[in-house]
C-alpha cells in the first residue's frame, strides 16, 4: 500500500513539477539572454496571449515568434512601423525578382511592380501556377514559386551549408551557424539542427545572414571573393590535406577570388546597406538598384558632393568611418583631378574599381515531370539544395515520383526544374548606359531557355530561347586600382561583335537590354583625347 | 643494213611478245577475279572488298591473314591464323612483306611508343628524365606512379591498342588499322586506305587540351551540355558523356575543309625512324612549308605516295614542295612550270589555290620577328586549370596495358577550363609560342581510409600550337597590354609611379590550393617565373620583356597600324622618342 502511495504521489510530484517547469522555461533550457534590450520572459514571446495560461507542454511554444504569422502578434507592439516596412520592402515582397522575371518570360507587359510574394496594399499576390500549360510564360509563376523564391524571407526550408537561416525578423538579426545547428548555452539544445547559432538578436545583422541568400550568382559573395564552380561532378576540387573535397558552400564548391577591398578592411554588409536600404522605405521599387540609397559618394565624396554626415565624421582633414563592430576607419577622398576621374563623371565607380563580375550566361532551365533521373547523375549539385537531396535518393530508387516543393504554399508539386548554365566566367563583361545616364557593368540576369516535359515524356518546349536580359548592376569587387582602361575601351564583347560571329562567345551578352541600352559605339570610347591622356601614362614606363 | 634489218625484225618480235604477254596476264586477271585465289571465301562470301589497294584477287586472304589457304574445314583453314595482322607485332610479318620500311618506323614512332607522354608524367612526378616506350614498361613489374597513371588513364590511347576492349563505337588501336582503317557499310571487313578521315585521328586526339577538337572549333565546356535539345543534352563530343562549345574554328577547315593528313605528312605521324623523345621532334610540318613553300622536283616517296593516294594527279614537269624540317615531299602542293601554285586535299583531289605568306609589314618588319606564326593567328586556346589528381593504392582500375583491373585507381577533378587568346611565352624553338597548362597536378595518394598517405602538386606550362589559327591576327592590344597574353593571370594591368602593376583576381591559397599565386599565372610581375616546364629551353617572359611588350603599348596607341613609319627602322624611332625629337616625346 505504502509503495502504491509513494508512487502515486511520485507521479502527482513529477507531473506538477514538470508543469512548474515549463512555467520556467529556464529551469531546463539554460539559454542565453536574447539581447539587453529584450528583457521579457520566454512565454511572453514564445507563447500567444490565449495560451500563456496553460502552458502544459511544448505544443504552444512557438519556435520562432518573428515569423511573418507571428510577428504581427508578438513584436508589433513595440516594432509596428517597423513590421510594416520590411513586408512592403523588396526584401518582404521580392516584387522585383518576381516582376522582372515574368515580363522577361513576357507573362506581363511591362516589369512595373505588380506582383509580390503576399497580397500587400500596393501589391498582388504572386497568382497560382496555371494548370494548362500552353504558352511558356505559363510557366513562370511555377518557376518562381518552386525555384527562384527559396530565397525569401519567410522561407527557410531545405538548408544546406551557408544557407541555414530563420523565417522573418530573425532571418536577417538571428546568426546561423554555418551547418545550421545550435552552438549556445543550452546543453538540451546544443548540437540540434533548426536552431539559430546563438539565442541573440543582432541589431546589426551578420554578415552570414545576409549571405545566405545573396549567394552564388548574386551579389553578396562576390564581396567576400567568392565564385561559384561549375555543376558537373568532375569539377568537386580541391582535395584538402584531410582527403576530402574543399567544402561545398551554398549548395556547390567555390572558387576564391580576390575580395572587395572594405571586406578586406573588416567592413560588413550592414556597414554600407542600412535600414533605408534593407528594409525599405515604404515605397514600392522597380529594382533593387533603385531601392538601395548608399553610394560610394556617402563616404568617399563625389564630384559635387560632400561625404554623408551620416556615414562619416569629419576630424580636422580628414574623414572617420565607424563600423558596426566599433571600429574607425579614415576614409580616402576621390580626387576630382586624376585623369581617370577627370573624364568619367557618368561612369559609375564600380564599373571600373571592380577587378572582376559574376557573369552566368544561359540559364537553361528544364521542367521535367517524368522519371529521367539518370540523366542528371553527374549534375545533381545545382546550387538547390532540394533537389541534390531529391536527386541522391531518386538515382538510388527511381521509382519515386518527381516532386518539388513550392515555396510559398509549402506544397509538394509533380515536376522537377533542372538548371544548367552555359559558361560561367569572371572577366568579361559589357557596359551598359543606365537610364539614370550612368554607364555600369551589365550581366545577363538571366539569359532563361526553356524546355518543360510533360508527364506523359512529350516535349512541350523544345528549347525556347526568346527570354533573356541584360541589367545594370554594380560588382562588389571593389579593389583600389580596378579595370585597366583598355578593358573597357577596347572591350570585344561591346565594339567587336562582327569578330565574334559564329563563336559561342556571341551569345554571351545577347538580350534585352532593361533599365538602359547597350554602349557600342567604340567612336566615342577611343576618342583622340583618351590616347592622348592614356598615353602621358604609359610613357614614363618607355625606356 | 642487214643488220638494221634484224633488229628491226628482232624489236617486232620482242614487241609482240610483250603484248601477248600483257594480254595473257590481263586476261589471266580478269578471270581470277571471278575465281577467288582463297577458298576462304567459300565461307566468307560476304568479304567483297578491302580497298583498291589490296585487291583480293591478287593478295587472297591468307596473304595476309595466315592460315591454311586451301582448306575448307573451319578448324583447319583458321590453324595458325591472325585474325588483325595489322596489329604490330603481326604487322612485322605479314604487312612487311611489302611495307618493311613504313612498319620499322612506326614501331619507332611517337605514336607508337608514347614516349612522350610517359616522359613527361616521368619528369613531373618522379623528377627524372628518362622516357621510355610502352613496350618498355609494359615488361615493368614494379610499377611507380608515373607508370600506374599511364596504364590507367592514358594508355587507351595507343595504336597497338587491342580493339576488341572497346564498345562498338570507340573502338581505337588495332596497329595500322588504327589510323589507315575505314569502316563501309554492308561490308564486315575493314578498308585500308591512305586517305585517312579526320575521324580516325579524332578517336584519340580528343580530349580537353588537345588539338582534335579545337581545330575543328570545338572546346569541351564544364560538363553542362546545354542547351537542351528534344529534351537531351546537346553538342556532345563524340564519344560521350563531354560536350562542347561552339567556336571558331581554324581556318584551314573552316574554309578549305582541310583534314588533318592534308598537313601531316607520313613522316611526321608515323615517324622517320629515329626514336623521338616528343611529338614536337616527331612533326615535320610548319606553316611556312605551305605558306612560303621551297620546291623541287618529286621524288620516288613523293610518287609512290601519289600514286597510293589515287586523287591527287602528279603529272611530269611539275614541282612539289619539301618541307623546310628534314625535306619531306608535300606531295600535294604542287608548283607548275608557269608557276601556280596548287594545293590538292588529299581526300578528294579537290584542287585549291595557295595562298603564300605576304609581304606586308607585319611580316617583314623585324619587331615581330620572334614570333611564331601561331602566336598571333591562333585565336583562342582551351586551357583546363588545376587537375586534381586521386590515387587510391588500394583499388582497382582496368589497366589498358594489362587489359584487367589491377591495383592503383585514380580519378581526375578540375578547377576550372576556359578559351581564351592565348597566353605567351617563350618556346623550345626559341620563338614566341602559345601556351597553356599542361598539366597542374595536384595530387593526393591514398592508402587506406580517408587520410591521405601524401599529397603533392606539380604545376606545369606547356607551348604547343592550338589549331586555331585565323586568317585575321589577334589585335595590338591583346599581347601588349593583356595580363592573361603576358603570363600574368588574368586580373588588370595598371601604371603607377612608372612602374606596372598587376592586380591577379584568383586567390589559390583560399580556393584551398597549397601555393601562394594565382594558378592561372604562369610568371609574376617580377619576371619569376612560377610553374615549370616540361621542355628545359621554354620559359616564360622574363621582366624585361614583360616591361619592353607593355611599354610598346604607349605607341601602339596612337601608331595602331604595323603600315607605320615609327616601325620601319623602330630602335630609331625609339631613339629619337627618348632622345625627345619626335612629336609626341616633345
Amino acid at each position: 500500500m505504502l509503495k502504491v502511495i509513494i508512487a502515486i504521489a511520485f507521479v502527482v510530484l513529477s507531473i506538477s513539477a514538470y508543469a512548474e517547469g515549463i512555467r520556467n522555461c529556464t529551469s531546463c533550457h539554460k539559454i542565453e539572454k536574447i539581447d539587453k534590450i529584450h528583457n521579457l520572459s520566454c512565454i511572453e514571446c514564445h507563447v500567444l496571449k490565449e495560451n500563456r495560461n496553460n502552458v502544459y507542454s511544448h505544443e504552444v511554444v512557438i519556435k520562432n515568434p518573428s515569423s511573418f504569422e507571428y510577428v504581427d502578434r508578438q513584436c508589433a507592439r513595440c516594432h509596428k512601423s517597423d513590421i510594416e516596412r520590411v513586408k512592403n520592402s523588396l526584401h518582404g515582397t521580392l516584387s522585383s525578382a518576381i516582376n522582372i522575371t515574368r515580363f522577361v518570360w513576357h507573362a506581363q507587359g511591362s516589369y512595373k511592380p505588380i506582383y509580390g510574394i503576399f497580397k500587400t496594399k500596393h501589391l498582388k499576390a504572386i497568382p497560382q501556377p496555371k494548370d494548362k500549360i500552353k504558352n511558356p510564360a505559363d510557366l513562370v509563376d511555377d518557376l518562381l514559386r518552386r525555384k527562384c523564391l527559396r530565397c525569401h524571407i519567410q522561407n527557410n526550408s531545405f538548408g544546406t551549408v551557408g544557407t541555414y537561416r530563420a523565417k522573418g525578423c530573425a532571418a536577417c538579426h538571428m546568426e546561423y551557424s554555418k551547418f545550421g545547428r545550435y552552438e549556445g548555452m543550452d546543453a538540451i539544445v546544443y548540437g540540434k539542427k533548426g536552431f539559430s547559432k546563438t539565442h541573440r538578436f543582432f541589431r546589426h545583422p551578420k554578415m552570414s545572414s545576409c549571405l545566405s541568400c545573396h549567394n552564388n550568382e548574386f551579389v553578396g559573395s562576390d564581396y567576400v571573393g567568392l565564385f561559384p564552380q561549375d555543376y558537373d561532378k568532375s569539377f568537386r576540387s580541391p582535395i584538402e590535406k584531410s582527403g576530402y573535397f574543399k567544402m561545398r558552400l551554398y549548395g556547390i564548391g567555390q572558387h576564391h577570388l580576390s575580395s572587395d577591398i572594405h571586406f578586406k578592411k573588416g567592413l560588413t554588409c550592414v556597414d554600407c546597406h542600412k535600414k533605408s536600404d534593407v528594409m525599405g522605405d515604404h515605397k514600392l521599387y522597380e529594382r533593387e538598384l533603385d531601392a538601395i540609397k548608399i553610394s560610394c559618394a556617402d563616404c568617399h565624396g563625389g564630384y559635387n558632393k560632400k561625404p554623408n554626415s551620416r556615414f562619416v565624421r569629419r576630424v580636422g582633414d580628414v574623414y572617420i568611418f565607424k563600423s558596426v563592430n566599433g571600429k574607425n576607419y579614415k576614409v580616402s577622398q576621390f580626387n576630382k583631378t586624376l585623369d581617370a576621374h577627370k573624364y568619367h563623371k557618368n561612369v559609375s565607380c564600380s564599373a571600373c574599381h571592380s577587378l572582376w563580375q559574376s557573369n552566368h550566361f544561359q540559364l537553361n532551365l528544364y521542367l521535367d515531370k517524368t522519371k529521367n533521373y539518370a540523366m542528371w547523375k553527374n549534375l545533381i549539385y545545382q546550387e538547390d539544395p532540394y533537389l541534390e537531396q531529391f536527386l541522391r535518393k531518386a538515382l538510388k530508387n527511381p521509382s519515386i515520383k518527381p516532386t518539388m516543393p513550392d515555396y510559398i504554399d509549402n506544397k509538394l508539386k509533380s515536376g522537377i526544374w533542372y538548371s544548367g548554365w552555359l559558361a560561367r566566367r569572371w572577366m568579361p563583361f559589357v557596359l551598359v548606359k543606365d537610364k539614370d545616364g550612368m554607364y555600369r557593368i551589365g550581366r545577363p540576369l538571366f539569359q532563361y531557355r526553356l524546355t518543360y516535359k510533360d508527364e506523359n515524356g512529350r516535349i512541350v518546349f523544345d528549347d525556347v530561347n526568346d527570354m533573356a536580359a541584360i541589367v545594370p548592376y554594380s560588382p562588389h569587387t571593389i579593389s583600389l586600382y580596378g579595370k585597366s582602361c583598355q578593358q573597357c575601351h577596347n572591350n570585344k564583347f561591346m565594339f567587336e561583335k562582327n569578330a565574334l560571329k559564329g563563336s559561342i562567345e556571341e551569345l554571351f551578352f545577347q538580350g534585352k537590354v532593361l533599365f538602359g541600352r547597350m554602349v557600342d559605339n567604340k567612336s566615342k570610347v577611343n576618342t583622340l583625347n583618351y590616347k592622348k591622356i592614356r598615353f602621358k601614362k604609359l610613357k614614363c614606363i618607355f625606356r | 643494213m642487214l643488220r638494221s634489218a634484224w633488229f628491226r625484225w628482232i624489236a617486232v618480235i620482242s614487241a609482240l611478245f610483250v603484248v601477248v604477254v600483257v594480254a595473257f596476264k590481263f586476261s589471266l586477271e580478269k578471270k581470277t577475279t571471278i575465281k577467288a585465289v582463297d577458298s576462304c571465301v567459300v565461307c566468307h562470301s560476304n568479304i567483297k572488298t578491302i580497298g583498291k589497294s589490296h585487291p583480293i584477287s591478287v593478295f587472297g586472304c591468307a596473304t595476309c591473314h595466315g592460315g591454311n589457304r586451301y582448306a575448307t574445314d573451319k578448324n583447319v583453314a583458321h590453324k595458325g591464323m591472325v585474325k588483325n595482322p595489322a596489329r604490330l607485332e603481326y604487322a612485322s610479318k605479314y604487312c612487311a612483306k611489302c611495307h618493311s620500311d613504313v612498319i620499322d618506323r612506326v614501331e619507332k614512332s611517337i605514336m607508337a611508343t608514347n614516349k612522350g607522354i610517359i616522359g613527361v608524367l616521368n619528369k613531373k612526378y618522379l623528377g627524372i628524365d628518362s622516357y621510355p616506350s610502352i613496350e618498355e614498361i609494359k615488361e615493368l613489374k614494379t610499377d611507380n606512379l608515373t607508370v600506374n597513371y599511364f596504364r590507367k588513364m592514358c594508355a587507351a590511347c595507343h595504336i597497338n591498342q587491342l580493339q576488341s576492349i572497346f564498345s562498338k563505337q570507340k573502338v581505337r588501336g588495332g596497329g595500322c588499322v588504327d589510323c589507315h582503317g575505314a569502316k563501309e557499310k554492308n561490308n564486315p571487313h575493314t578498308i585500308l586506305t591512305t586517305r585517312i578521315p579526320s575521324s580516325n585521328c579524332l578517336k584519340c586526339h580528343n580530349r580537353s587540351n588537345r588539338i582534335g577538337l579545337a581545330y575543328f572549333g570545338q572546346f569541351q565546356s564544364a560538363g553542362y551540355g546545354t542547351p537542351y535539345k528534344h529534351g537531351e543534352f546537346s553538342h556532345v563530343i563524340k564519344g560521350g558523356g563531354r560536350y562542347y562549345l561552339k567556336l571558331h574554328a581554324d581556318i584551314h577547315w573552316q574554309k578549305a575543309h582541310l583534314e588533318c593528313i592534308d598537313c601531316h605528312t607520313e613522316h611526321g605521324i608515323m615517324g622517320d625512324g629515329y626514336e623521338h623523345k616528343r611529338f614536337e621532334d616527331q612533326v615535320v610540318i610548319q606553316c611556312e612549308d605551305c605558306h612560303s613553300p621551297q620546291f623541287g622536283k618529286p621524288n620516288e616517296l613523293a610518287k609512290l605516295l601519289a600514286q597510293t593516294n589515287a586523287k591527287i594527279p602528279l603529272r611530269d614537269g611539275l614541282e612539289i614542295a619539301y618541307t623546310h624540317k628534314d625535306f619531306r615531299p608535300i606531295y600535294n602542293l604542287q608548283k607548275d612550270k608557269n608557276g601556280k601554285i596548287l594545293f590538292y586535299r588529299k581526300l578528294d583531289g579537290k584542287p585549291m589555290e595557295m595562298k603564300l605568306m605576304s609581304n606586308k609589314p607585319y611580316h617583314t618588319l623585324d619587331i615581330h620577328k620572334k614570333l611564331s606564326c601561331q602566336a598571333c593567328h591562333s585565336e583562342w586556346m582551351p586551357s583546363c586549370y588545376g587537375c586534381h589528381v586521386a590515387n587510391f593504392k588500394n583499388k582497382k582500375q582496368f589497366d589498358w596495358l594489362l587489359h584487367k583491373p589491377t591495383k592503383g585507381a585514380f580519378r581526375e577533378f578540375s578547377s576550372f577550363n576556359r578559351f581564351s587568346h592565348p597566353t605567351l611565352g617563350v618556346g623550345w624553338k626559341g620563338k614566341i609560342m602559345p601556351f597553356a597548362p599542361g598539366c597542374q597536378s595536384f595530387v593526393t595518394v591514398y592508402s587506406n581510409g580517408i587520410k591521405p598517405e601524401k599529397q603533392f602538386y606539380r604545376l606545369f606550362f606547356a607551348s604547343w600550337d592550338p589549331h586555331t589559327t585565323q586568317l585575321k591576327s589577334r589585335s595590338c592590344t591583346d599581347c601588349h597590354f593583356n595580363p592573361t597574353t603576358l603570363g600574368l593571370g588574368r586580373g588588370s594591368l595598371h601604371i603607377k609611379d612608372n612602374k606596372i602593376i598587376f592586380s591577379p583576381v584568383y586567390n589559390s591559397r583560399l580556393s584551398g590550393l597549397p601555393i601562394d599565386f594565382p594558378l592561372d599565372a604562369f610568371v609574376n610581375i617580377e619576371g619569376k617565373q612560377l610553374q615549370g616546364v616540361s621542355i628545359k629551353t621554354e620559359r616564360a617572359f622574363n621582366k624585361k620583356e614583360i616591361n619592353s611588350i607593355v611599354s610598346a603599348y604607349s605607341c601602339i596607341l596612337c601608331h595602331g597600324s604595323y603600315s607605320d613609319k615609327v616601325y620601319k627602322d623602330f630602335k630609331k624611332s625609339k631613339r629619337l622618342f627618348l632622345e625627345g625629337k619626335t612629336p609626341c616625346s616633345k
